[in-house]
Protein backbone atom coordinates (compact mmCIF):
# COMPACT_ATOMS: atom_id res chain seq x y z
CA UNK A 1 0.00 0.00 0.00
CA UNK A 2 1.29 3.21 -1.20
CA UNK A 3 0.03 7.05 0.45
CA UNK A 4 1.01 9.63 -1.21
CA UNK A 5 2.91 12.05 0.66
CA UNK A 6 0.54 14.59 2.43
CA UNK A 7 1.62 17.58 2.55
CA UNK A 8 5.20 19.32 1.05
CA UNK A 9 7.10 21.55 3.52
CA UNK A 10 5.99 25.29 2.73
CA UNK A 11 9.66 26.48 3.00
CA UNK A 12 11.90 23.37 2.30
CA UNK A 13 15.37 23.94 4.04
CA UNK A 14 16.37 20.10 2.32
CA UNK A 15 15.19 18.35 -0.88
CA UNK A 16 16.10 14.81 -1.85
CA UNK A 17 15.05 14.54 -5.70
CA UNK A 18 14.61 11.68 -6.77
CA UNK A 19 17.43 9.91 -4.84
CA UNK A 20 18.46 6.74 -5.19
CA UNK A 21 21.39 4.35 -4.06
CA UNK A 22 22.68 1.24 -4.97
CA UNK A 23 25.23 -1.28 -4.11
CA UNK A 24 26.53 -3.49 -6.21
CA UNK A 25 22.97 -5.19 -7.60
CA UNK A 26 20.87 -4.44 -3.82
CA UNK A 27 18.85 -1.48 -4.53
CA UNK A 28 19.04 0.29 -1.11
CA UNK A 29 17.08 3.76 -1.71
CA UNK A 30 15.13 3.72 -4.77
CA UNK A 31 13.89 7.15 -6.55
CA UNK A 32 12.79 8.92 -3.35
CA UNK A 33 11.69 12.74 -3.49
CA UNK A 34 10.97 14.57 -0.46
CA UNK A 35 10.80 18.13 1.13
CA UNK A 36 11.75 18.71 4.59
CA UNK A 37 11.57 22.00 6.06
CA UNK A 38 11.79 24.00 9.54
CA UNK A 39 10.57 21.33 12.38
CA UNK A 40 11.30 18.21 13.69
CA UNK A 41 10.99 14.87 11.34
CA UNK A 42 11.04 11.33 12.10
CA UNK A 43 12.48 9.14 9.44
CA UNK A 44 11.31 5.42 10.05
CA UNK A 45 11.76 2.25 8.62
CA UNK A 46 12.18 -1.30 9.28
CA UNK A 47 15.71 -2.47 10.12
CA UNK A 48 17.31 -2.62 6.01
CA UNK A 49 13.94 -0.85 4.95
CA UNK A 50 16.82 1.81 3.31
CA UNK A 51 16.31 4.23 5.97
CA UNK A 52 19.89 4.63 6.82
CA UNK A 53 21.14 5.10 4.01
CA UNK A 54 18.47 7.53 2.57
CA UNK A 55 19.55 9.47 6.62
CA UNK A 56 22.80 9.81 5.05
CA UNK A 57 22.43 10.51 1.60
CA UNK A 58 20.53 13.46 3.27
CA UNK A 59 23.33 14.14 5.60
CA UNK A 60 25.66 14.56 3.22
CA UNK A 61 27.60 11.44 4.10
CA UNK A 62 26.81 9.22 1.18
CA UNK A 63 26.82 10.41 -2.13
CA UNK A 64 23.72 9.34 -4.34
CA UNK A 65 24.07 7.12 -7.52
CA UNK A 66 21.28 9.11 -9.05
CA UNK A 67 19.37 12.30 -7.93
CA UNK A 68 20.58 14.49 -5.53
CA UNK A 69 20.30 15.85 -2.08
CA UNK A 70 20.09 20.08 -1.75
CA UNK A 71 20.50 22.10 1.25
CA UNK A 72 18.47 25.41 -0.10
CA UNK A 73 19.29 24.82 -3.42
CA UNK A 74 22.92 23.98 -3.40
CA UNK A 75 24.22 20.30 -3.79
CA UNK A 76 25.67 19.31 -0.45
CA UNK A 77 28.34 16.80 -1.21
CA UNK A 78 29.45 19.48 -4.22
CA UNK A 79 29.94 21.91 -1.54
CA UNK A 80 31.47 20.66 1.73
CA UNK A 81 30.86 24.95 2.84
CA UNK A 82 26.91 23.85 3.31
CA UNK A 83 28.31 21.76 6.39
CA UNK A 84 28.53 25.10 8.13
CA UNK A 85 24.72 24.35 8.57
CA UNK A 86 24.25 21.12 9.01
CA UNK A 87 25.03 18.97 12.38
CA UNK A 88 25.11 15.26 12.42
CA UNK A 89 24.95 13.40 15.43
CA UNK A 90 26.02 9.84 14.54
CA UNK A 91 24.63 6.38 16.04
CA UNK A 92 27.35 4.60 16.74
CA UNK A 93 28.86 4.91 20.04
CA UNK A 94 32.23 5.18 19.48
CA UNK A 95 34.05 8.43 19.85
CA UNK A 96 37.33 9.39 20.57
CA UNK A 97 38.17 7.53 23.90
CA UNK A 98 41.27 9.45 24.70
CA UNK A 99 39.98 12.77 24.41
CA UNK A 100 38.32 14.85 27.02
CA UNK A 101 34.58 15.85 26.56
CA UNK A 102 35.73 19.48 26.20
CA UNK A 103 39.13 18.31 24.13
CA UNK A 104 36.73 16.24 22.01
CA UNK A 105 34.19 19.67 21.49
CA UNK A 106 37.06 21.63 20.73
CA UNK A 107 38.20 20.06 17.92
CA UNK A 108 35.09 19.32 16.52
CA UNK A 109 34.06 23.20 16.43
CA UNK A 110 37.68 24.29 15.29
CA UNK A 111 36.77 22.06 12.35
CA UNK A 112 34.12 24.42 11.86
CA UNK A 113 36.59 27.24 10.96
CA UNK A 114 35.85 28.97 14.58
CA UNK A 115 39.07 31.32 16.26
CA UNK A 116 40.14 30.49 19.46
CA UNK A 117 37.87 32.69 21.88
CA UNK A 118 34.80 31.41 19.60
CA UNK A 119 35.98 27.77 19.97
CA UNK A 120 36.01 28.20 24.00
CA UNK A 121 32.57 29.98 23.93
CA UNK A 122 30.54 27.43 21.81
CA UNK A 123 31.98 24.47 23.38
CA UNK A 124 31.22 25.62 26.74
CA UNK A 125 27.56 26.89 25.93
CA UNK A 126 27.30 23.07 23.83
CA UNK A 127 28.09 21.31 27.19
CA UNK A 128 25.16 23.30 29.33
CA UNK A 129 22.88 22.58 26.50
CA UNK A 130 23.58 18.71 27.09
CA UNK A 131 24.21 19.44 31.02
CA UNK A 132 27.48 17.90 30.34
CA UNK A 133 29.37 20.69 32.30
CA UNK A 134 30.56 18.76 34.76
CA UNK A 135 31.97 16.23 32.78
CA UNK A 136 33.36 17.99 30.39
CA UNK A 137 37.04 17.25 31.75
CA UNK A 138 36.83 13.54 32.07
CA UNK A 139 38.05 11.49 29.26
CA UNK A 140 35.47 10.70 26.93
CA UNK A 141 36.41 6.57 27.41
CA UNK A 142 35.34 6.90 31.04
CA UNK A 143 31.68 8.38 29.89
CA UNK A 144 28.73 6.04 30.01
CA UNK A 145 26.93 5.64 27.16
CA UNK A 146 24.40 8.35 27.83
CA UNK A 147 27.34 10.70 28.71
CA UNK A 148 28.29 9.78 24.97
CA UNK A 149 25.06 10.19 23.14
CA UNK A 150 25.25 13.75 24.87
CA UNK A 151 28.70 15.14 24.12
CA UNK A 152 27.61 13.81 20.37
CA UNK A 153 24.23 15.75 20.41
CA UNK A 154 26.92 18.69 21.98
CA UNK A 155 29.28 18.52 18.80
CA UNK A 156 26.03 18.45 16.45
CA UNK A 157 25.00 21.56 18.30
CA UNK A 158 27.68 23.63 18.57
CA UNK A 159 27.78 25.49 15.70
CA UNK A 160 24.38 26.39 15.63
CA UNK A 161 23.54 24.70 12.65
CA UNK A 162 20.05 25.29 11.00
CA UNK A 163 19.84 21.39 10.02
CA UNK A 164 20.35 18.43 12.81
CA UNK A 165 20.24 15.27 11.62
CA UNK A 166 20.08 12.69 14.97
CA UNK A 167 20.92 9.22 14.47
CA UNK A 168 18.86 7.39 17.11
CA UNK A 169 19.57 10.30 19.53
CA UNK A 170 18.03 8.28 22.78
CA UNK A 171 19.74 5.25 22.88
CA UNK A 172 21.54 4.37 26.05
CA UNK A 173 19.70 7.05 27.93
CA UNK A 174 18.67 6.68 30.99
CA UNK A 175 15.01 8.09 31.56
CA UNK A 176 15.70 11.90 33.21
CA UNK A 177 18.69 12.78 30.25
CA UNK A 178 15.68 11.35 27.79
CA UNK A 179 13.50 13.64 29.02
CA UNK A 180 15.76 16.64 28.77
CA UNK A 181 16.82 15.42 24.92
CA UNK A 182 13.32 15.10 24.05
CA UNK A 183 12.56 18.35 25.10
CA UNK A 184 16.10 19.68 23.56
CA UNK A 185 15.01 18.11 20.17
CA UNK A 186 11.28 20.01 20.50
CA UNK A 187 13.07 23.30 20.85
CA UNK A 188 15.64 23.06 17.86
CA UNK A 189 12.39 21.93 15.70
CA UNK A 190 10.52 24.86 17.50
CA UNK A 191 13.26 27.66 16.90
CA UNK A 192 12.39 26.43 13.18
CA UNK A 193 15.51 24.27 12.36
CA UNK A 194 15.15 21.56 10.50
CA UNK A 195 15.90 17.95 12.96
CA UNK A 196 15.66 15.28 10.89
CA UNK A 197 15.71 12.36 13.98
CA UNK A 198 16.32 8.81 12.25
CA UNK A 199 14.85 5.93 14.73
CA UNK A 200 13.58 2.22 14.72
CA UNK A 201 11.66 2.96 18.05
CA UNK A 202 8.07 4.53 17.61
CA UNK A 203 7.37 5.55 20.81
CA UNK A 204 10.96 7.71 21.01
CA UNK A 205 9.73 9.27 17.52
CA UNK A 206 6.37 9.94 18.71
CA UNK A 207 7.55 12.28 21.96
CA UNK A 208 9.28 14.47 19.72
CA UNK A 209 7.02 15.09 16.00
CA UNK A 210 3.89 14.07 15.12
CA UNK A 211 5.62 14.61 11.15
CA UNK A 212 7.44 11.33 9.48
CA UNK A 213 8.79 10.22 6.67
CA UNK A 214 8.81 6.11 6.55
CA UNK A 215 10.87 4.60 3.84
CA UNK A 216 9.83 0.98 3.07
CA UNK A 217 11.88 -1.47 1.23
CA UNK A 218 13.63 1.34 -0.49
CA UNK A 219 10.86 3.46 -1.39
CA UNK A 220 9.43 6.46 -0.09
CA UNK A 221 5.90 4.88 1.49
CA UNK A 222 4.51 8.15 3.33
CA UNK A 223 5.27 11.28 4.34
CA UNK A 224 3.74 14.44 6.28
CA UNK A 225 1.71 14.34 9.81
CA UNK A 226 0.90 11.14 11.50
CA UNK A 227 -2.97 11.89 11.43
CA UNK A 228 -3.17 13.13 7.69
CA UNK A 229 -1.10 9.94 6.55
CA UNK A 230 -3.25 8.21 8.82
CA UNK A 231 -6.57 9.26 7.27
CA UNK A 232 -5.09 8.81 3.80
CA UNK A 233 -5.35 5.18 4.70
CA UNK A 234 -8.59 4.42 3.04
CA UNK A 235 -8.68 0.68 3.23
CA UNK A 236 -8.51 0.66 7.23
CA UNK A 237 -10.58 2.56 8.72
CA UNK A 238 -10.27 4.82 11.87
CA UNK A 239 -11.29 3.61 15.07
CA UNK A 240 -12.52 6.29 17.82
CA UNK A 241 -13.32 5.32 21.21
CA UNK A 242 -16.05 7.74 22.29
CA UNK A 243 -16.73 7.38 26.66
CA UNK A 244 -20.42 8.44 27.51
CA UNK A 245 -23.13 8.44 30.30
CA UNK A 246 -25.43 6.93 27.68
CA UNK A 247 -23.04 4.29 25.32
CA UNK A 248 -26.29 2.82 24.03
CA UNK A 249 -28.54 6.11 22.76
CA UNK A 250 -25.05 7.08 21.46
CA UNK A 251 -24.10 3.86 19.41
CA UNK A 252 -27.70 4.03 18.11
CA UNK A 253 -27.15 7.54 16.80
CA UNK A 254 -23.50 7.19 15.03
CA UNK A 255 -24.68 4.10 13.69
CA UNK A 256 -26.84 5.44 10.85
CA UNK A 257 -24.35 8.18 10.00
CA UNK A 258 -23.21 7.48 6.63
CA UNK A 259 -19.43 8.43 7.87
CA UNK A 260 -19.73 5.76 10.39
CA UNK A 261 -18.76 2.31 9.07
CA UNK A 262 -19.44 0.43 12.27
CA UNK A 263 -20.06 0.94 15.70
CA UNK A 264 -19.76 -1.40 18.89
CA UNK A 265 -19.70 -1.14 22.38
CA UNK A 266 -16.30 -2.23 23.75
CA UNK A 267 -15.69 -4.51 27.36
CA UNK A 268 -14.48 -0.41 28.99
CA UNK A 269 -18.02 0.47 28.13
CA UNK A 270 -16.88 2.80 25.26
CA UNK A 271 -18.98 3.18 22.23
CA UNK A 272 -16.39 2.55 18.91
CA UNK A 273 -17.04 3.70 15.55
CA UNK A 274 -15.04 2.79 12.97
CA UNK A 275 -14.62 5.64 9.88
CA UNK A 276 -12.92 5.82 6.22
CA UNK A 277 -13.19 9.64 6.91
CA UNK A 278 -11.44 10.46 10.33
CA UNK A 279 -11.17 13.92 9.51
CA UNK A 280 -14.99 14.58 8.44
CA UNK A 281 -15.95 12.63 11.20
CA UNK A 282 -14.26 15.03 13.46
CA UNK A 283 -15.85 17.80 11.31
CA UNK A 284 -19.63 16.61 11.89
CA UNK A 285 -19.21 14.67 15.45
CA UNK A 286 -20.07 18.27 17.46
CA UNK A 287 -22.86 18.92 15.68
CA UNK A 288 -24.15 15.35 15.48
CA UNK A 289 -23.98 15.44 19.82
CA UNK A 290 -25.60 18.65 20.23
CA UNK A 291 -28.52 18.04 17.76
CA UNK A 292 -29.50 14.50 20.19
CA UNK A 293 -27.56 16.34 23.72
CA UNK A 294 -25.61 13.34 23.66
CA UNK A 295 -23.01 13.60 26.48
CA UNK A 296 -19.64 12.44 25.94
CA UNK A 297 -17.02 12.99 28.46
CA UNK A 298 -13.68 11.53 26.14
CA UNK A 299 -13.08 11.38 22.45
CA UNK A 300 -10.17 9.32 21.82
CA UNK A 301 -8.51 7.78 18.45
CA UNK A 302 -7.05 4.53 18.96
CA UNK A 303 -5.47 3.88 15.53
CA UNK A 304 -3.83 7.46 14.71
CA UNK A 305 -0.56 6.50 16.57
CA UNK A 306 2.48 6.47 14.88
CA UNK A 307 2.47 2.70 15.73
CA UNK A 308 -0.87 1.54 13.87
CA UNK A 309 0.09 3.74 11.19
CA UNK A 310 3.43 2.09 10.66
CA UNK A 311 1.81 -1.33 11.26
CA UNK A 312 -0.96 -0.77 8.96
CA UNK A 313 1.95 0.94 6.04
CA UNK A 314 4.49 -1.73 6.27
CA UNK A 315 2.47 -4.63 7.49
CA UNK A 316 3.95 -4.99 10.71
CA UNK B 1 3.26 31.56 14.06
CA UNK B 2 3.41 28.28 12.61
CA UNK B 3 6.94 26.85 13.20
CA UNK B 4 7.24 26.53 8.88
CA UNK B 5 6.73 30.20 8.91
CA UNK B 6 9.58 31.19 11.22
CA UNK B 7 12.36 30.23 8.82
CA UNK B 8 15.72 30.40 10.76
CA UNK B 9 17.48 33.48 11.94
CA UNK B 10 21.42 31.88 11.09
CA UNK B 11 20.57 31.26 7.73
CA UNK B 12 22.87 33.19 5.37
CA UNK B 13 25.15 30.69 3.32
CA UNK B 14 28.92 32.29 2.67
CA UNK B 15 29.84 28.96 0.38
CA UNK B 16 33.00 29.23 2.35
CA UNK B 17 35.07 26.08 3.92
CA UNK B 18 36.27 26.39 7.24
CA UNK B 19 39.22 28.20 7.48
CA UNK B 20 42.36 25.77 7.12
CA UNK B 21 40.71 23.12 8.84
CA UNK B 22 43.89 20.62 7.74
CA UNK B 23 45.63 22.96 10.52
CA UNK B 24 42.89 22.03 13.55
CA UNK B 25 43.39 17.83 12.76
CA UNK B 26 47.46 18.34 12.39
CA UNK B 27 47.40 20.80 15.59
CA UNK B 28 45.44 17.96 17.78
CA UNK B 29 47.36 15.15 15.73
CA UNK B 30 50.92 16.75 16.93
CA UNK B 31 49.79 17.42 20.91
CA UNK B 32 48.62 14.55 21.67
CA UNK B 33 51.86 11.94 21.37
CA UNK B 34 53.76 14.95 22.82
CA UNK B 35 51.81 14.22 26.26
CA UNK B 36 53.80 10.66 26.25
CA UNK B 37 57.06 10.96 28.23
CA UNK B 38 58.05 7.83 26.49
CA UNK B 39 57.95 10.05 23.04
CA UNK B 40 59.47 12.85 24.36
CA UNK B 41 62.63 10.08 25.43
CA UNK B 42 62.77 9.44 21.88
CA UNK B 43 62.89 12.78 20.34
CA UNK B 44 65.49 13.33 22.40
CA UNK B 45 67.18 10.47 21.84
CA UNK B 46 67.25 11.10 17.99
CA UNK B 47 68.88 14.07 18.18
CA UNK B 48 72.09 12.58 19.95
CA UNK B 49 73.66 11.56 16.50
CA UNK B 50 72.91 15.39 15.88
CA UNK B 51 75.30 16.18 18.51
CA UNK B 52 77.24 13.13 17.58
CA UNK B 53 77.64 15.13 14.00
CA UNK B 54 78.07 18.49 15.40
CA UNK B 55 81.23 17.41 17.25
CA UNK B 56 82.51 15.84 14.25
CA UNK B 57 81.87 19.18 12.55
CA UNK B 58 83.43 21.09 15.10
CA UNK B 59 86.57 19.02 14.92
CA UNK B 60 86.96 18.65 11.18
CA UNK B 61 86.73 22.45 10.80
CA UNK B 62 89.49 22.72 14.10
CA UNK B 63 91.85 19.83 12.73
CA UNK B 64 90.67 19.87 8.92
CA UNK B 65 93.23 16.95 7.05
CA UNK B 66 93.59 14.99 9.99
CA UNK B 67 90.46 14.59 11.16
CA UNK B 68 89.73 13.00 7.50
CA UNK B 69 92.52 10.72 7.72
CA UNK B 70 91.56 9.33 11.11
CA UNK B 71 87.75 9.43 10.56
CA UNK B 72 87.86 8.82 6.44
CA UNK B 73 83.97 9.38 5.20
CA UNK B 74 82.18 9.88 8.81
CA UNK B 75 83.80 13.19 9.02
CA UNK B 76 82.66 14.59 5.10
CA UNK B 77 81.44 18.15 6.11
CA UNK B 78 79.91 18.29 2.57
CA UNK B 79 76.23 17.61 1.38
CA UNK B 80 76.70 14.40 0.86
CA UNK B 81 77.66 13.87 4.58
CA UNK B 82 74.76 14.82 5.62
CA UNK B 83 73.25 12.44 3.63
CA UNK B 84 74.99 9.97 5.87
CA UNK B 85 74.04 11.27 8.79
CA UNK B 86 70.00 11.56 7.44
CA UNK B 87 70.70 7.83 6.72
CA UNK B 88 71.93 7.32 10.84
CA UNK B 89 68.42 8.87 11.46
CA UNK B 90 66.63 5.52 9.46
CA UNK B 91 66.23 4.27 12.69
CA UNK B 92 64.46 6.65 14.52
CA UNK B 93 62.37 7.31 11.34
CA UNK B 94 61.36 3.45 11.70
CA UNK B 95 60.27 3.78 15.19
CA UNK B 96 58.68 7.10 15.65
CA UNK B 97 56.44 6.88 12.85
CA UNK B 98 55.15 3.95 13.46
CA UNK B 99 54.37 5.59 17.01
CA UNK B 100 52.80 8.55 15.57
CA UNK B 101 51.60 7.74 12.41
CA UNK B 102 50.14 4.17 12.57
CA UNK B 103 46.75 5.61 14.54
CA UNK B 104 46.32 8.45 12.73
CA UNK B 105 43.49 7.22 10.25
CA UNK B 106 43.16 3.54 11.57
CA UNK B 107 42.11 5.03 14.90
CA UNK B 108 39.65 7.09 12.98
CA UNK B 109 38.31 4.17 11.12
CA UNK B 110 37.49 2.45 14.19
CA UNK B 111 35.96 5.13 16.20
CA UNK B 112 33.93 6.23 13.41
CA UNK B 113 35.67 9.67 13.16
CA UNK B 114 35.63 9.63 9.56
CA UNK B 115 31.87 10.57 9.67
CA UNK B 116 32.65 12.98 11.97
CA UNK B 117 35.17 14.73 10.18
CA UNK B 118 33.94 14.74 7.14
CA UNK B 119 30.42 16.02 8.33
CA UNK B 120 31.89 19.14 8.86
CA UNK B 121 33.32 21.43 5.90
CA UNK B 122 36.10 19.85 4.75
CA UNK B 123 36.87 17.51 2.06
CA UNK B 124 38.95 14.81 2.09
CA UNK B 125 41.89 16.28 1.08
CA UNK B 126 41.83 18.62 4.05
CA UNK B 127 41.59 15.61 6.37
CA UNK B 128 44.45 13.73 4.87
CA UNK B 129 46.26 16.87 4.48
CA UNK B 130 45.99 17.69 8.27
CA UNK B 131 47.19 13.90 9.00
CA UNK B 132 49.83 14.04 6.29
CA UNK B 133 51.20 16.92 8.66
CA UNK B 134 51.26 15.34 11.78
CA UNK B 135 53.57 12.50 10.02
CA UNK B 136 55.44 15.39 8.38
CA UNK B 137 56.21 16.92 11.73
CA UNK B 138 57.50 14.67 13.51
CA UNK B 139 59.58 13.44 10.56
CA UNK B 140 60.99 16.42 9.94
CA UNK B 141 61.65 16.79 13.49
CA UNK B 142 64.30 13.68 13.26
CA UNK B 143 65.57 14.95 10.17
CA UNK B 144 65.37 18.55 8.74
CA UNK B 145 65.64 20.07 12.23
CA UNK B 146 69.05 18.55 13.24
CA UNK B 147 70.47 19.04 9.55
CA UNK B 148 68.95 22.81 9.92
CA UNK B 149 70.13 22.96 13.56
CA UNK B 150 73.89 21.38 12.05
CA UNK B 151 73.82 23.85 9.62
CA UNK B 152 73.53 26.74 11.61
CA UNK B 153 76.52 24.79 13.45
CA UNK B 154 78.54 25.11 11.30
CA UNK B 155 78.60 28.02 10.01
CA UNK B 156 78.65 29.63 13.54
CA UNK B 157 82.38 27.89 13.68
CA UNK B 158 83.49 28.49 10.12
CA UNK B 159 83.77 30.51 7.60
CA UNK B 160 84.56 30.87 3.77
CA UNK B 161 82.90 28.83 1.54
CA UNK B 162 82.06 26.03 3.65
CA UNK B 163 80.30 28.45 5.41
CA UNK B 164 77.72 29.65 2.85
CA UNK B 165 77.32 25.84 1.83
CA UNK B 166 76.25 25.21 5.70
CA UNK B 167 74.27 28.55 5.37
CA UNK B 168 72.23 28.26 2.02
CA UNK B 169 73.05 24.82 -0.11
CA UNK B 170 73.15 22.64 2.64
CA UNK B 171 69.54 23.50 4.03
CA UNK B 172 67.63 23.82 0.53
CA UNK B 173 69.09 20.33 -0.66
CA UNK B 174 67.71 19.14 2.64
CA UNK B 175 64.55 20.78 2.84
CA UNK B 176 63.66 19.64 -1.15
CA UNK B 177 65.32 15.87 0.19
CA UNK B 178 62.84 15.79 3.29
CA UNK B 179 60.48 17.42 1.44
CA UNK B 180 60.14 14.87 -1.03
CA UNK B 181 61.14 11.14 1.02
CA UNK B 182 58.56 13.07 3.91
CA UNK B 183 55.78 13.21 1.38
CA UNK B 184 56.58 9.73 0.63
CA UNK B 185 56.56 8.61 3.38
CA UNK B 186 53.76 9.92 5.10
CA UNK B 187 51.56 9.04 2.69
CA UNK B 188 52.41 5.02 2.51
CA UNK B 189 52.39 5.22 6.15
CA UNK B 190 48.61 6.93 6.21
CA UNK B 191 47.14 4.53 3.38
CA UNK B 192 48.59 1.46 5.73
CA UNK B 193 46.46 3.79 8.34
CA UNK B 194 43.50 3.46 6.02
CA UNK B 195 43.65 -0.25 5.50
CA UNK B 196 43.54 -1.42 9.15
CA UNK B 197 41.70 -0.53 12.11
CA UNK B 198 43.81 -1.97 14.45
CA UNK B 199 46.51 0.45 15.38
CA UNK B 200 49.32 -2.47 16.41
CA UNK B 201 48.59 -4.29 13.12
CA UNK B 202 49.07 -1.37 11.12
CA UNK B 203 52.94 -0.37 12.85
CA UNK B 204 53.94 -4.57 12.05
CA UNK B 205 53.04 -3.70 8.82
CA UNK B 206 54.64 -0.88 8.43
CA UNK B 207 57.80 -2.28 10.10
CA UNK B 208 57.88 -5.31 8.02
CA UNK B 209 57.84 -2.70 5.07
CA UNK B 210 60.38 -0.78 6.29
CA UNK B 211 62.60 -3.25 8.21
CA UNK B 212 61.44 -6.33 6.27
CA UNK B 213 62.29 -5.00 2.67
CA UNK B 214 65.74 -3.71 3.87
CA UNK B 215 66.50 -7.11 5.40
CA UNK B 216 65.10 -8.85 1.92
CA UNK B 217 66.66 -6.68 0.02
CA UNK B 218 70.34 -7.13 1.13
CA UNK B 219 70.05 -10.88 1.13
CA UNK B 220 68.70 -11.10 -2.59
CA UNK B 221 71.31 -8.23 -4.03
CA UNK B 222 73.62 -11.34 -3.26
CA UNK B 223 71.81 -12.85 -6.43
CA UNK B 224 71.40 -9.80 -8.07
CA UNK B 225 72.85 -5.82 -6.78
CA UNK B 226 69.56 -4.70 -8.87
CA UNK B 227 67.29 -6.46 -6.50
CA UNK B 228 68.11 -3.77 -4.16
CA UNK B 229 65.81 -1.73 -5.60
CA UNK B 230 63.09 -3.82 -3.44
CA UNK B 231 64.92 -2.20 -0.22
CA UNK B 232 62.28 0.47 0.96
CA UNK B 233 63.98 2.84 3.09
CA UNK B 234 67.02 2.19 1.16
CA UNK B 235 65.40 3.78 -2.18
CA UNK B 236 64.62 7.03 -0.05
CA UNK B 237 68.08 7.27 1.06
CA UNK B 238 69.64 6.09 -2.49
CA UNK B 239 67.13 8.90 -3.93
CA UNK B 240 69.13 11.95 -1.59
CA UNK B 241 71.97 11.59 -4.08
CA UNK B 242 69.93 13.10 -6.78
CA UNK B 243 69.71 16.24 -3.91
CA UNK B 244 73.06 16.13 -1.99
CA UNK B 245 75.18 14.67 -5.11
CA UNK B 246 78.07 12.09 -4.43
CA UNK B 247 78.21 8.35 -5.27
CA UNK B 248 75.05 5.82 -5.29
CA UNK B 249 74.25 3.89 -2.32
CA UNK B 250 73.27 0.62 -4.39
CA UNK B 251 73.80 -0.35 -7.68
CA UNK B 252 69.98 1.36 -8.45
CA UNK B 253 70.77 4.78 -10.24
CA UNK B 254 69.95 7.45 -8.03
CA UNK B 255 67.14 9.23 -10.21
CA UNK B 256 65.47 5.35 -10.43
CA UNK B 257 65.48 5.34 -6.54
CA UNK B 258 63.59 9.22 -6.98
CA UNK B 259 60.98 7.46 -9.47
CA UNK B 260 60.29 4.88 -6.89
CA UNK B 261 59.75 7.25 -3.97
CA UNK B 262 57.21 8.96 -6.29
CA UNK B 263 55.85 5.81 -6.98
CA UNK B 264 54.97 4.82 -3.61
CA UNK B 265 53.74 8.23 -3.14
CA UNK B 266 51.54 7.63 -5.70
CA UNK B 267 50.12 4.61 -4.55
CA UNK B 268 49.53 5.49 -1.24
CA UNK B 269 48.09 8.99 -2.51
CA UNK B 270 45.67 6.07 -4.78
CA UNK B 271 44.73 3.95 -1.75
CA UNK B 272 43.74 7.17 0.54
CA UNK B 273 41.63 7.89 -2.35
CA UNK B 274 39.78 5.05 -2.42
CA UNK B 275 39.19 4.31 1.49
CA UNK B 276 38.75 7.84 2.69
CA UNK B 277 34.70 7.79 3.00
CA UNK B 278 32.65 9.03 5.49
CA UNK B 279 30.84 5.93 6.31
CA UNK B 280 31.87 2.32 5.00
CA UNK B 281 29.23 0.98 3.07
CA UNK B 282 28.96 -3.27 3.46
CA UNK B 283 27.16 -4.28 0.78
Amino acid sequence: MNVAPTTVAPAAVLRAERVSKWFGEVIAVNDCTLALGPGVTGLLGLNGAGKTTLFKMLSGLITPSQGEVLIRGHRLRRDVGLFRHVGFCPESDALFDWLTGREFLMLMVRLMGYDGTEVAARSERALELVHLGDAADRRIGAYSKGMRQKIKMAQALAHDPEIVFLDEPLNGMDPVSRREIVALVQRLGDEGRCVVVSSHILPEIETMTRSIVLIHRGKLMAEGDITEIRDAIHDRPTIVALTSTEPRRLASSLAGRDLVRGVEIDEFGRVVARTDHAVNFYRELPGWLLAESLPVDEIETLDDNLQAVFDYLVGG
Amino acid sequence: MPVYERGYRHWEHSGHRARAPWWAIARRGIAEPLKSRRLLFLLAVAWVPAIVKGGILYFTFQMGELSRLIGGKWTDIGPRGFLTYLGWQSPFVLILLAIVGSGLISRDRRENGLALYLSRPLGVRDYVLGKGAVVMFYYFAVTLLPVWALCLFGYLVTSGATGLQMLLLIPLQALAYCLVTGAGFTLVLLALSSVGQRTVFVALWWVLLYAGTDGLAKIMSLFSPALEILNFPGQFLNAGIVFFGGEPLCEVPPAASLLVVVAYALLGAWVLRRRIKPVEVVA
